[in-house]
């Protein structure tokens, strides 16, 4: 699916005379009249749900023992994208093939923790809490990073997730993520006099405004508490749809997207880039990754998915100057295990390969492959902390400490270019 | 399905002898002498034990006192089957393919997948206008607790008869045994396939089931081991399904000793099930999961002992459980009420209530999708997370947007206008800097998709917003307010939101004080204002 010019007229309706929620005057973060893209860096955080089968993604094609552990989910050695001798990309995934090529693809494998949690949400909590105790840590890794690294910015808009459900990692004190599907849907249908008695009807009371808000704002006790928040999201909605809005009707594609949701979310996130919307941190989410039957047709397809929508994004990024600002991380809960099961699938397992893209990623392999052969019951045994690749992208790329951040050192991994 | 809604005025209510029954010598309930029940006691019971009432409803459970109320929400009125469609289950058997060509075959495939798109859509409409219009709320309100909790997803299991059919398991047993629910998921044939019990055979096990049925059915996580998984699993070996019905396939069960939470035997599922829920975990799961849902956040830990001990004293069986629930004192505790966020079906369902009046299903379903709540389709196997999860920027102004639907009506000029660029009157701001002529198609392309209108649905309210005000509440200002927040809020209005509120009446009174109804477009657009508010979202 190709937009082209002639579409944007036919289907714009982000352009004039549309509905302003509130009339309070634009902030001091408000866009300027043209695109200006800035300076400053973003993350994207791509999160693929279900555990994703990362001995079929990144195919270590050349050790005997992945020949013998796979049989229908087995890909051949001669259909893989080969990197090397060792190991080469899942035949689907050409898209990341051509971004690996062109030293825009930093792939760490074997990412995983120790003590394994083999649960979708626990798992997924660990990796969002950078936390073995997962949610009982409080909050998520990505809040505290905002938190931290924009303290003393009131822009409400630093932290986006495209998508209805916020992922735990997003939950922070003060930048809380702002969540939508479309730019175009994020608004209050209603005459600016009506908006103007909503607003008022919410008022803050003079705590809430002040900058350091206190800990523990996500909690709350009866109506009151759960009013409050009620009241703050009233507020942030109206000044952030605003400059969302803007930063949409900007945006035209450069790149060719295929037709799939997991592109949608991408496609938006580009446009609100190219847009100069003031966002720092951006979060997408596709699942359908739990392959624990009749695996190959489904993750052949998921492969081509990802490729193809991360293929176009970056090239988008890349036509709009965008592409040095920004890195991907595209990540998983948990691997599957080495051996399939008796369903033609595999079962939740632990360690996996994960992706960093981006115009300025230091690409290649990173860490060591895990054995096939010493094993954890069934398992990989993972070569390289989570913590690691989240420490070097808070340091290197987002120019915070990681220690106060993820609560301990974890140093040695470099992974883009400072 | 209905048509047209029948609102009975709850004659029953006002048959129910008013003075208060002292309730039986009973060690199970409280004494619930000690609960204030007035209107604000009897909303908020209205509230968790359904989806919302008309000042009518609740004023007839004030009148009725708390025990007498408390039975009318367990047991509402007899389920009318006149009103339950049958449901056509799809033939997805290699007979009806039988014998055909290729291209027989395909056009077969489709047909059937058409078919049970259909039925997916008709059911989910079905089920959620039976939320807005039931004369037994809280049956449906449990069936929505189950289906969060017991949950399987139509896009994984791609057979709506068998995803109604787990529905209304929930529907019809929702409120009776726990343990008998448990089983009967076991062997639900949406559940069977959901988690892939139906391809754990012998000697090849899939554990999916069996840790799902420990961590998120029974116990939670760290009252169990990964072997007692790998054990367990091998318990369900060999149950599947056949047209419908569960079935167990002997020579795929692994008929073996097994060792499962410290007992050993040779355990089918059966016997798992009932280990699993003898261990001193169990309860106190249900509890957690139970009270949670129905108290909200101020669950305190003494309340999930209690009633751990509840569930354990009266052997599972839910109905005691709740009536005890719903005469305790700590239930109507300050912290409580009002306390919960509502979810999107229960946001929307507790409009139609407070209406009087609820637009096609479909409208509704597809609304409820696109706050994040897709019934008959849950995000994963944990269900909802619910609470505050609910609101962000985004879905506090779809939920406000759609309200307005609700309540205004829409059609598909109403539809274009909202989304359309030209200003729909002269209150709109100007066009904005820097918009260029384009736009930004992919993403609108993608908002299209994600809207919550079905296409060529129209929908007009049969109740006039004018109607459900008295005489009397029609002839102030202060009047108009005060009764449409009460009406449509599940907690009292804000003195800021009623004094924002008022200010926009003021056209509407001159000088010498006489005030003069506004017209009937005016009050919906208040009603949605109403709606709009951080109250509106609390229950």
């Amino acid at each position: 699916m190709h937009f082209t010019r002639r579409e944007f007229l036919k289907t714009s309706s982000a352009s004039a005379g549309l509905y302003f929620f509130g009339a309070t005057p634009l902030s001091a973060f408000d866009i300027a009249a043209g695109p200006s893209l800035g300076n400053d860096r973003i993350l994207v955080l791509l999160q693929l749900s279900g555990g994703n089968d990362g001995l079929s993604t990144l195919v270590p094609h050349g050790l005997d023992e992945y020949g013998q552990s796979r049989s229908r989910t087995r890909i051949p050695a001669s259909e893989v994208l080969r990197i090397d001798n060792r190991c080469g990309l899942h035949p689907e995934l050409s898209g990341m093939k051509e971004l690996y090529d062109k030293g825009r693809l930093a792939i760490v494998q074997g990412v995983g923790y120790p003590d394994p949690d083999r649960s979708h949400f626990k798992s997924m909590d660990i990796w969002h809490a950078a936390d073995r105790r997962g949610r009982l840590a409080g909050d998520g890794w990505v809040g505290r990073l905002a938190d931290t690294a924009f303290a003393g910015s009131d822009d409400p808009n630093l932290v986006v997730h495209i998508g209805h459900e916020v992922p735990f990692s997003l939950t922070a004190n003060v930048h809380r993520p702002v969540a939508f599907t479309a730019p175009e849907a994020y608004r209050w249908i209603g005459a600016r006099s009506e908006a103007e008695v909503l607003e008022r009807s919410a008022p803050l009371c003079e705590h809430e405004e002040a900058p350091s808000r206190r800990r523990g704002a996500t909690e709350f006790t009866g109506r009151d508490g759960a009013l409050e928040r009620l009241r703050k999201t009233l507020h942030e909605a109206q000044s952030s749809s605003e400059q969302v809005r803007k930063a949409a009707a900007r945006y035209t594609p450069r790149a060719k997207y295929p037709a799939t949701a997991l592109a949608g979310s991408l496609a938006t996130v580009a446009a609100l880039i190219s847009g100069g919307l003031s966002t720092r941190i951006y979060s997408v989410q596709t699942g359908g990754f739990d392959t624990h039957v009749n695996q190959k047709p489904t993750h052949d397809r998921l492969m081509r998915d990802l490729g193809d929508s991360l293929r176009a994004f970056l090239a988008d990024l890349e036509a709009q100057g965008a592409l040095d600002r920004v890195v991907v991380l595209a990540f998983s809960e948990f691997g599957r295990r080495v051996h399939e099961n008796g369903s033609g699938g595999t079962d939740h397992g632990v360690a996996g390969p994960l992706f960093v893209l981006g115009g300025r990623v230091k690409g290649g392999l990173h860490g060591r492959h895990p054995s096939l052969t010493d094993l954890d019951n069934g398992d990989l045994i993972h070569t390289t902390d989570f913590r690691h690749v989240y420490a070097s992208l808070i340091d290197d790329w987002m120019g915070a400490r990681h220690q106060e951040i993820l609560g301990g050192k974890w140093p040695g991994l470099e992974l883009v270019r400072g | 399905m209905r048509d047209r809604l029948t609102f009975l005025a709850l004659p029953i209510l006002c048959l129910m002898a008013p003075a208060v029954q002292a309730a039986p010598a009973d060690k199970v309930a409280p004494a619930n002498r000690a609960v204030r029940f007035s209107s604000l006691e009897a909303e908020h019971l209205i509230n968790r034990a359904g989806f919302g009432g008309r000042p009518e409803e609740i004023e007839a459970l004030v009148n009725a006192g708390l025990p007498a109320a408390v039975k009318i929400v367990l047991e509402g009125r007899p389920a009318s089957t006149s009103n339950t469609r049958t449901f056509v289950a799809s033939p997805r058997n290699r007979e009806a393919l039988k014998g055909l060509t290729d291209d027989e075959r395909r056009a077969a495939i489709n047909r059937i997948r058409r078919e049970d798109r259909k039925q997916h859509d008709e059911f989910r409409a079905y089920w959620i206008t039976e939320m807005a219009t039931s004369d037994h709320p809280l049956q449906e309100k449990m069936a929505l607790f189950w289906h969060g909790y017991f949950t399987s997803s139509q896009r994984d299991v791609r057979n709506s008869a068998h995803m109604i059919q787990q529905i209304e398991l929930f529907r019809e047993e929702g409120l009776g045994n726990y343990r008998d629910l448990v089983h009967a998921v076991a062997k639900d044939p949406a559940m069977l396939a959901y988690l892939d019990n139906d391809q754990n055979r012998k000697g090849r096990p899939n554990e999916n089931f069996a840790r799902e049925l420990l961590e998120l059915f029974t116990l939670g996580v760290g009252n169990y081991t990964e072997q007692d998984i790998k054990e367990a699993a091998r318990a369900f070996t060999g149950w599947t399904h056949r047209d419908g019905e569960y079935v167990l396939v002997r020579r795929l069960h692994d008929g073996g000793k097994k060792h499962v939470l410290g007992h050993t035997g040779n355990f089918g599922g059966e016997e798992v099930i009932d280990i699993a829920l003898s261990q001193p975990a169990a309860p106190r799961f249900l509890a957690r999961r139970l009270l949670g849902y129905l108290v909200g956040p101020g669950l305190t830990d003494e309340m999930i002992e209690d009633y751990a001990g509840l569930l354990r004293e009266h052997d599972w069986e839910l109905r005691p459980v709740l009536t005890a629930l719903f005469s305790d004192p700590r239930f109507y505790d300050g912290e409580i009420i009002g306390s919960r966020i509502l979810g999107p079906v229960e946001y929307l369902v507790a409009i139609c209530r407070r209406l009087g009046d609820a637009p096609p299903g479909a409208f509704l379903a597809q609304a409820a999708d696109g706050l994040g709540q897709s019934l008959l389709n849950p995000p994963d196997v944990k269900g909802w997370d619910g609470g505050e999860a609910w609101i962000t920027t985004s879905s506090f102004l779809l939920r406000a947007n759609v309200a307005a639907y609700l309540i205004e009506g829409f059609d598909a000029s109403r539809i274009r206008k909202d989304f359309s660029p030209e200003p729909m009157n002269p209150d709109s701001e100007m066009t904005m800097e820097g918009a260029g002529e384009d736009g930004s198609a992919v993403v609108l392309a993608a908002a299209r998709r994600r809207l919550p209108i079905p296409a060529g649905v129209r929908w007009t309210p049969s109740e006039r917003i004018r109607w459900l005000l008295t005489e009397e509440q029609t002839r102030s200002p202060e009047g108009v307010v005060d009764a449409l927040c009460d009406r449509f809020l599940g907690v009292p209005v804000t003195p800021e939101a009623r004094a924002s509120l008022l200010t926009l009446m003021k056209e509407y009174q001159d000088e010498d004080g006489a005030f003069t109804l506004p017209s009937e477009a005016w009050l919906g657009r208040l009603v949605h204002i109403v709606l709009s508010l951080p109250e509106a979202h609390l229950g």
